[in-house]
């Protein structure tokens, strides 16, 4: 589905589906961060094979705001001193519990993968980060 | 007719003025009117004593003779009647008249600061106006010290720098002022303050020394842990969360020191097996007890700074059908002698690890020796700054077949025979052993651990004045246990302040020692410290950290006062230590311009800059 046009090598996004039906378009290598999104993305599962996470346990809100914490963390990988990510905190708890669910804990290394291009990184920001959109597929293609 | 001229005639009429009138004056202090207020408040005093009113002559002609000017704006005014009438005159003077010195003081305060930051916040002229005149106002106010009548209730009350200014020009009391505060718009909160570029790398400084730094953003995880701490009195229940983001909420909480009575019940599930306080310091007996009574399943209790931890709740504990595995206690010393035997005979069945660090009269020997009847699985014990336990106890402790894990920190020196003893019996099992500060203990102990530890991974000596290098050559070389994981051998080393460089005999962890213990768990090495062994060469550590040999797993060096570290020798470890992520290096001098790899930390610098970082984001 979300494959690059060109050949077989796989999309540089992927798609989050959240319970309620909300879609979120990411950069696959912010997502990655996430041990369990980089575990289902691995190998010949169904969504490794169409780029395509389904979430059934977490809703459209907390979602968003994981999906901005990749984001916000891939554009803040290898800086120093980076402002903190607002949380509502309303969504605090809840927000917690999805971190424990991707695995977003702190003992987590990002040094690890390193290998970006600038140009992805103009990519991502030229592009709006996450198409937000309920029951639709996503109406650009990548590539 | 001019106010200056008036002045002047109310001076010429009073003749020739003393030194002391004019230098009062010159400070805007006016002896006449002192003498006139205290009249007026003598007459004041006398009206309400029920005396018949003084005359209205007089008080008419008080009121007629003009008072010297109180401020440099209002010396120009007209001629007052009364001193309310003279900042009436004052203000109407400046708005309509304007005379020459009014107008040069009203330039004045357009031009300070004041009036200018004020301004930035309007925008319309008029607004200007009306701000020109209050500043106006304010600085013809009376000045501190003196006696002014305030403008709501009218009475009199003395100036400070604190009074506060009436909503339609003059003065208020402080009762007055009081309301007007709660009256009026709360203050703007002040902006957050970042500490500036200088707060901010001293806090990325603060970061690194606490472990806590990598380079990147934070994680989700801290991010909503750190946001819950700040609104921790909004949270009613923190609901399903896994044990482990629990503990780290606690630990959150206890940092800020906002673990207290009412937070403790964020952690007290029914369901839940582990209650971790990490600062009990604001909860009473009753909070402990309320641990118990909610918590009917709970397994691992460890409670830190648990002063309250007392007779009362050990009585509560053993009336309760709780079976603790883990049992940690930190700073309870008023638990008595006896609770602890009792404890240790009710409940001791269950009991595999028991931490008990800082009391000072009752734990100790005898309490020790309850462990071998009353604890049958006992795996894991520690402890740490026990003032009572001595050698008798360390004989006990070898009783306990079934130990793994022992760690000992006394206050009583201890011979080394006692710890030869204790290692022929328990060594051949023991997977860690830490004695901690055992300045009196030598080589036998090193040879015992040779001779007896077959499964040591984490292997902790630490102060020792006696053991020799020698000695660790012997222990490391040929040592039947496999490599260790974790090694602590910190301030092994000579203490000699006459002749500190010299150490002729080899005491401490010196260069052979050194090699041997790196050739021996080169592979499994995760964490050394080597802090302050003030006698390894740097040719020692050239040949540990040579291009050809690997350390794997190690992860955390620390090598501290090590005299001899240089730049090349941290650059060596660098290259060594593929999955190194922290060395520390204080006190070594020699270690001046290091290039550190990107995702490494070193700390300890000894210059202002930090660590200097190599590589740009493009590099891998």
């Amino acid at each position: 589905m979300l494959t690059n046009g060109h050949d077989n090598s796989p999309s540089k996004y992927i798609t989050l589906v959240s319970s309620d039906g909300f879609e979120f378009v990411v950069l696959r290598e912010a997502a990655m961060i996430s041990p369990t999104i980089k575990g289902m993305l691995r190998g010949q599962f169904a969504e490794a094979i169409t780029g395509r996470c389904q979430f059934p346990e977490v809703s459209g809100v907390i979602l968003e705001k994981v999906v901005e914490y990749f984001h916000f963390w891939y554009k803040n990988r290898d800086k120093e001193d980076v402002p903190d990510m607002d949380i509502p905190v309303e969504l605090c708890l809840e927000l917690l519990v999805a971190a424990d669910y991707f695995g977003l804990d702190s003992k987590l290394l990002p040094t690890t993968f390193y290998k970006t291009t600038q140009e992805s990184v103009v990519l991502t920001f030229s592009l709006a980060f996450f198409a937000l959109q309920n029951k639709h597929e996503i109406p650009y293609s990548m590539g | 007719m001019s106010g200056a001229r008036q002045n002047r005639a109310a001076r010429g009429i009073r003749g020739p003025q003393s030194a002391l009138t004019d230098f009062l004056a010159s400070h805007n202090i006016s002896a006449f009117q002192i003498q006139q207020d205290a009249a007026a408040r003598r007459r004041a005093a006398e009206e309400q004593n029920g005396v018949d009113p003084s005359n209205q002559q007089d008080d008419a002609s008080s009121a007629a003779v003009p008072t010297a000017p109180i401020t440099a704006a209002t010396e120009t005014t007209s001629p007052p009647t009364t001193r309310r009438g003279r900042r009436v005159a004052a203000e109407s003077s400046s708005r309509e008249e304007k005379p020459n010195k009014n107008q040069k003081v009203l330039d004045k305060i357009k031009a300070s600061k004041k009036f200018q930051k004020r301004k930035k916040e309007l925008d319309d002229s008029e607004d200007e106006y009306d701000l020109l005149q209050a500043i106006f106002k304010e600085r013809a106010a009376p000045l501190p010290g003196q006696m002014e009548n305030c403008a709501i209730c009218g009475k009199r009350f003395t100036v400070t720098p604190y009074s506060r200014n009436a909503p339609d020009g003059g003065l208020v009391c402080s009762p007055c002022g009081k309301e007007l505060a709660q009256e009026g718009p709360a203050p703007k909160k002040k902006p957050k303050r970042t500490g500036g570029a200088v707060g901010r790398r001293r806090q990325v400084q603060s970061n690194i020394l606490d472990g806590t730094y990598q380079p990147g953003a934070k994680s989700l995880m801290t991010l909503c842990i750190e946001t819950l701490a700040k609104n921790i009195d909004l949270a009613e229940d923190l609901g399903d969360l896994p044990p482990l983001v629990i503990d780290k909420i606690a630990r959150k909480l206890s940092k800020h020191r906002l673990l207290d009575p009412r937070t403790l019940n964020l952690f007290l599930q029914p369901s839940t097996e582990e209650v971790y306080i990490y600062d009990g310091s604001k909860l009473s007996a009753d909070d402990y007890i309320k641990i118990f009574q909610t918590v009917p399943t709970l397994k691992q209790l460890k409670i830190r700074n648990g002063i309250h931890f007392k007779d009362e709740v050990m009585d509560y504990l053993l009336s309760r059908d709780i079976e603790l595995e883990g049992f940690y206690l930190h700073g309870a010393n008023l638990v008595s002698e006896a609770h602890w035997k009792k404890f240790l005979q009710e409940k001791g069945k269950s009991l595999k690890s028991l931490r008990v660090y800082w009391t000072d009269k009752h734990f100790g020997d005898e309490v020790l020796a309850e462990l071998e009847a009353s604890c049958p699985s006992l795996d894991r014990l520690k402890a740490s700054h026990n003032q009572k336990v001595t050698g008798e106890g360390i004989k006990s402790i070898a009783k306990l077949k079934s130990l793994r894990h022992l760690s000992l920190d006394l206050r009583n020196h201890v011979h080394s025979d006692v710890y030869v003893h204790l290692l022929s019996e328990i060594g051949s099992d023991l997977k860690t052993l830490s004695l901690a500060r055992v300045p009196d203990v030598d080589n036998t102990v090193l040879d015992a651990i040779h001779t007896h530890c077959r499964s040591l991974t984490k292997l902790r000596i630490t102060d020792s004045e006696f053991m020799t290098d020698e000695g660790f050559v012997r222990l490391f070389k040929g040592w039947e246990n496999k490599p260790l994981e974790i090694v602590d051998l910190q301030k092994n080393r000579q203490l000699e302040a006459a002749k500190p460089r010299e150490n002729p005999d080899g005491i401490g962890l010196c260069s052979n020692g050194f090699r041997a213990l790196m050739a021996h768990s080169r592979k499994d090495i995760r964490q050394l410290n080597v802090h302050a062994c003030r006698h390894i060469s740097a040719a020692a550590f050239e040949d540990v950290f040579a291009p050809d040999k690997e350390y794997p797993e190690l992860q955390k060096l620390e090598i501290s006062f090590c005299e001899e570290v240089n730049d090349f020798i941290v650059g060596s470890i660098f290259r060594s230590c593929p999955n190194l992520r922290e060395l520390n290096v204080f006190g070594c001098m020699k270690v001046k311009d290091v290039r550190v790899p990107r995702g490494k930390i070193l700390v300890g610098v000894p210059n202002a800059l930090g660590m200097i970082i190599e590589g740009n984001e493009d590099e891998d």
